[in-house]
């Protein structure tokens, strides 16, 4: 794995004295500090996070209790005053006068739970299988894995339009799909790190002190195969978010009475070839924000959770 | 093949040679203060430990230094022209024509993805303007020089059908293509096994006499060197330490570095004879201590060894950097 | 090679029956099959005359060795929007489809691998940094909201190309396209790019990765020791070593793009077969989503196996004999 040579072609000797005193977790955070982009990316979502769970608190029209929305209202462009005069529609009103501010900050806490939910399943079903079929060994592990391989063989948008044919619509449907799309890839990624981990010596030795199997797989083996799930899991719930607002946006996924932000895109899409740009813009660019910051805290985890790249 | 006359003197003299590393951790003198020369049939062996910078001085003969490396200062005077002051373009003209290079890992020169005769025929196309045909049997004729058997058939080949040692005379084959006037070779034969090591010096050294073409053999090897090469020198820590016809300098050698490499051959130790060592490892390049860079690891150091010692001729033919040279014999 | 070929062909049935027996199983669990392939509209007369139509009468075994037959023979049942049978419907749009993912492709490439060159030949300039960030961000934008706003910049504020549908065709050594016509490009070229996205970025980060990996190679440094010209250099000895891996992962996600093409066909209204599955999802058209999920099943084994050749064919390295999948 790491490269046994004290100097370089140059001669020159690696700098590798580190302050003895830190913990593990202190490394890790002044690790994934060091990069300011990923640092920004962290606070972005930590800040998104958390309007999501305080839009009721933060904005100031309930976009869903129709008492509040004035059909009147309706295709205002960005920084038009709401008929009433009480605030001011920063970012235009969509097809049936909800104010977009409000409705983005409600279809963002819809996505986040949506993703995240999935990605949580998806995570407990997938290093379930994952572990149980390197625990059981054999014809079991072959098959689970041939499945597995099978199914990451089809595009995931593939396997979730099918499920969804299936199932219909729904919240509970869409996070079937999604975790069905999922878990997989945990699987994949708990037996390829389960493998490396259960070559390794202190799993030797552990059975050498007559562990059972159990207690090996689940004690030893399942904590060091942690920082690869952990980063797996940012990648797939991004890519969970992003599923959801496609199929939504195809009028496959969430319906109009849980407006996500695909589904906001989704009913800007017919006002937009009239020029009416901010209806899909805003949710759109709020989607982005969602996945790119997602993307560059996974990216970088990668990067500091990986012994093999640590510098 | 054209035979402008050579001019008098050596193919190619190296002045006061310094390429250094501009790195985040600090400048790396991998060449500093290097001068040698070698003539046309000639073999001059550099000898040093990994790090010494015997690599580096060869990639800077043939302007293949990359960032954060640069040539800093003195003059690579090839057939009396300074390379230093030729464009990229005429030094890609001199590049696998004039001057060839053959690599230490036959594993890892060959383009794996291409057959040994497109590789070959680029070689001699990239400076001749001759047809394909040509070129094909101007490659066959290379690969039956190096001892190649059914050269036909290795010429349709890909690199990985081919066994190490039959990849290095390849390479070989590929250096003298365009028959050059100087070739440097990166410890070729390090890769190989002992036996086919010999095959491919003897093969080496014959083409060169055969050719009149003048050779640099690096190499961590003594033994290597001492049975191929005309004259040796020894690096240390981006400097050459000693210099001098191979008899001489394995014979009586004067500086103590060059006395603890041959004390650590094997046939010098003589049969149940205890190998010595040097003590210690090479210094970082990084900012290299004031004084002889040897001095840590000396077993004769004396004070005036604080400063940098400067070259001085003890004997005709002979140069060595050191305050203490040595001049007993040494120990059977 | 031909041995190879036999034997992978081999391989391709079986996991051809493989899906077959797991579309099949599909239909079962779900519930009572009748009811995927009878139109919900039908009374118990039509769905006995179906059930004894289609055989769903008889023993398991029976039924699966009837549905494989229906598949083989190209009877899949009628759709019940369009009233014909389901896989011509597919069929007929399939070219479309096609196109558009191979335009696709062809934009990757042609994007793709001179940013990503560049990229890992000058890793420190703004540009290169500039380049992966975008592929970064190319990672991460959702395709269909791209689309959204292609179509608002280039067709609605800008008016330079057409915001949906598929342009004239013409006919060119028997194949069909419209990409055979300049007006045909004018038209497919938001989509095409649209649907190019994900892959522009896939493919420059395994171009540069490939590139800054092969720079350091000693067959490198030994090719400018032959003196050869950076351009064949860069052209040959580094890009032949490059495209193996490039080429692999463009084929074998070529499946993706066609997949991926519901969305892109849906905000262009591009007549292909993704967009008439998601109008038959939507309206529950059951025939024609399990005709679709056939025809692409089939289509991924065909490209699998055309990439498995075509890679061997690269690659000297990899010999056929030995390779197992």
């Amino acid at each position: 794995m790491s490269v046994a040579e004290p100097t370089d072609p140059l001669g020159r000797v690696e700098p590798k004295a580190r302050a003895a005193a830190e913990t593990p977790f202190q490394r890790f955070v002044s690790d994934y500090f060091d990069n300011w982009i990923a640092a920004a990316a962290l606070i972005l979502l930590g800040a998104l996070i958390a309007l999501a769970l305080a839009a009721p608190w933060l904005v100031p029209q309930n976009p869903y209790d129709l008492a509040q929305i004035d059909i009147l209202d309706s295709r205002l462009p960005p920084g038009t005053p709401s008929s009433t005069g009480a605030f001011t529609h920063w970012l235009g009103t969509d097809g049936a006068g909800r104010d977009l501010v409000s409705a983005i900050f409600y279809g963002l806490r819809i996505s986040l739970f949506v993703g995240v939910s999935s990605g949580i399943i998806a995570m407990a079903l997938g290093a379930a299988v994952g572990l149980a079929a390197t625990y059981a060994g054999g014809r079991i592990e072959t098959l689970v894995m041939r499945i597995v391989d099978l199914q990451l063989s089809f595009p995931a948008i593939l396997v979730a339009l099918m499920l969804i044919a299936v199932l219909g619509k729904g919240v509970d449907k869409i996070v079937i799909a999604l975790v069905t799309v999922q878990w997989a890839y945990y699987a994949r990624t708990v037996r390829g790190s389960a493998l490396v981990e259960g070559r390794k010596d202190y799993v030797a030795a552990a059975r050498c002190l007559g562990l059972s199997n159990a207690r090996i797989v689940f004690r030893h083996i399942l904590p060091n195969c942690l920082p690869p799930l952990i980063v797996v899991a940012t990648v797939q719930t991004a890519h969970a978010i992003s599923l959801e607002a496609t199929l939504s946006f195809l009028g496959v996924g969430l319906p109009q009475t849980e407006p996500s932000l695909g589904v906001l895109i989704s009913n800007g899409f017919e006002y937009m070839l009239s020029g009416k740009y901010w209806i899909s813009f805003f949710p759109g660019i709020a989607l982005l924000l969602t996945i790119v910051s997602i993307n560059l805290v996974g990216d970088h985890l990668r990067d500091v959770l990986n012994p093999r790249l640590s510098r | 093949m054209t035979t402008d006359a050579l001019p008098a003197g050596p193919t190619l003299a190296v002045e006061g040679l310094a390429t250094h590393f501009f790195t985040k951790a600090g400048v790396v003198k991998a060449v500093d203060d290097v001068s040698f020369t070698v003539s046309s049939g000639e073999v001059l062996g550099i000898v040093g430990e990994s790090g010494s910078g015997k690599s580096i001085t060869g990639f800077s003969i043939l302007g293949l230094i990359d960032q954060p490396g640069r040539i800093v200062s003195g003059a690579i005077r090839f057939k009396g022209r300074d390379l230093r002051g030729l464009s990229e373009n005429e030094m890609q003209g001199l590049r696998g024509d004039r001057i060839a290079m053959i690599f230490q890992d036959p594993m890892m020169t060959l383009n794996p993805v291409l057959r040994i005769d497109t590789q070959m025929i680029e070689t001699v196309q990239a400076h001749r303007s001759v047809g394909r045909a040509e070129a094909l049997e101007l490659s066959r004729q290379a690969l039956d020089q190096v001892g190649i058997p059914a050269p036909e058939r290795r010429l349709k080949a890909y690199p990985h059908e081919l066994s190490g040692g039959m990849r290095q005379r390849v390479a070989i084959a590929i250096a003298f293509l365009n028959k050059p006037d100087l070739i440097i070779a990166d410890e070729p034969t390090t890769a190989l096994d002992v036996t086919i090591q010999a095959q491919i010096l003897f093969e080496a050294q014959k083409l060169c006499r055969a050719t009149g073409t003048a050779l640099i053999w690096i190499t961590h090897d003594l033994a290597v060197v001492a049975a191929l090469a005309d004259r040796i020198a020894v690096m240390y820590a981006g400097r050459i330490v000693e210099t001098g016809t191979t008899d001489d300098v394995i014979d009586r050698p004067l500086h103590p570095y060059t006395r603890g490499l041959i004390g650590s051959v094997p046939s010098h130790a003589g049969r149940g004879g205890r190998l010595t060592q040097i003590p210690g490892m090479t210094p970082s390049l990084i900012d290299l201590p004031a004084g002889c860079a040897f001095r840590d690891r000396c077993t004769v150091p004396i004070e005036a060894c604080g400063v940098a010692p400067g070259v001085t001729s003890p004997r005709a033919g002979r140069h060595v950097r050191c305050h203490n040279p040595q001049f007993a014999d040494v120990a059977p | 090679m031909t041995a190879f070929i036999i034997r992978r062909l081999m391989q391709s049935v079986g996991v051809a029956l493989a899906m077959s027996l797991i579309v099949f199983i599909g239909m079962h669990i779900v519930g009572d099959p009748i009811y995927i392939l009878v139109d919900p509209q039908s009374d118990q007369a039509e769905i006995d005359a179906t059930i004894r139509r289609l055989g769903l009468d008889r023993p398991l075994w029976e039924q699966y060795l009837l549905f494989l037959k229906g598949a083989v023979t190209g009877n899949l049942g009628n759709s019940f929007v369009h009233g014909t049978s389901a896989l011509p419907l597919i069929l007929e749009r399939m070219p479309a489809t096609l196109e558009l993912a191979f335009a696709s492709l062809i934009l990757a490439i042609v994007i793709g691998i001179p940013l990503g060159l560049y990229a890992g030949l000058y890793p420190e300039t703004v540009a290169s940094r500039a380049i992966m960030a975008g592929s970064i961000l190319g990672f991460s934008l959702p395709t269909f909201w791209v689309g959204i706003m292609m179509i608002m910049v280039f067709a609605v504020m800008l008016g330079w190309l057409p915001s949906t549908g598929r342009g004239p065709t013409a006919t060119y050594l028997g194949m069909t396209s419209s990409l055979f016509t300049v007006e045909g490009w004018r038209y497919v070229l938001l989509p095409a790019l649209n649907l190019a996205l994900l892959k522009v970025s896939l493919v420059i980060r395994l171009t540069k990765s490939g590139t800054s990996e092969a720079i350091h190679q000693d067959y490198i440094k030994f090719a400018r020791a032959k003196g050869l010209s950076r351009s064949r250099i860069v052209g040959v000895h580094l890009l032949k070593n490059i495209l193996i891996p490039v080429v692999t992962v463009l084929g074998l996600e070529f499946g993706n793009q066609i997949a991926f093409a519901v969305v892109t066909e849906t905000i262009f209204a591009w007549p292909g077969m993704g967009r008439l599955l998601i109008s038959s999802i939507q309206s529950l058209d059951r025939p024609v989503i399990v005709a679709y999920l056939i025809i692409t099943v089939l289509m991924f084994i065909v490209i699998n196996l055309v990439v498995d050749i075509l890679y061997s064919l690269l690659d000297p390295r990899v010999r056929l004999g030995e390779k197992s999948a």
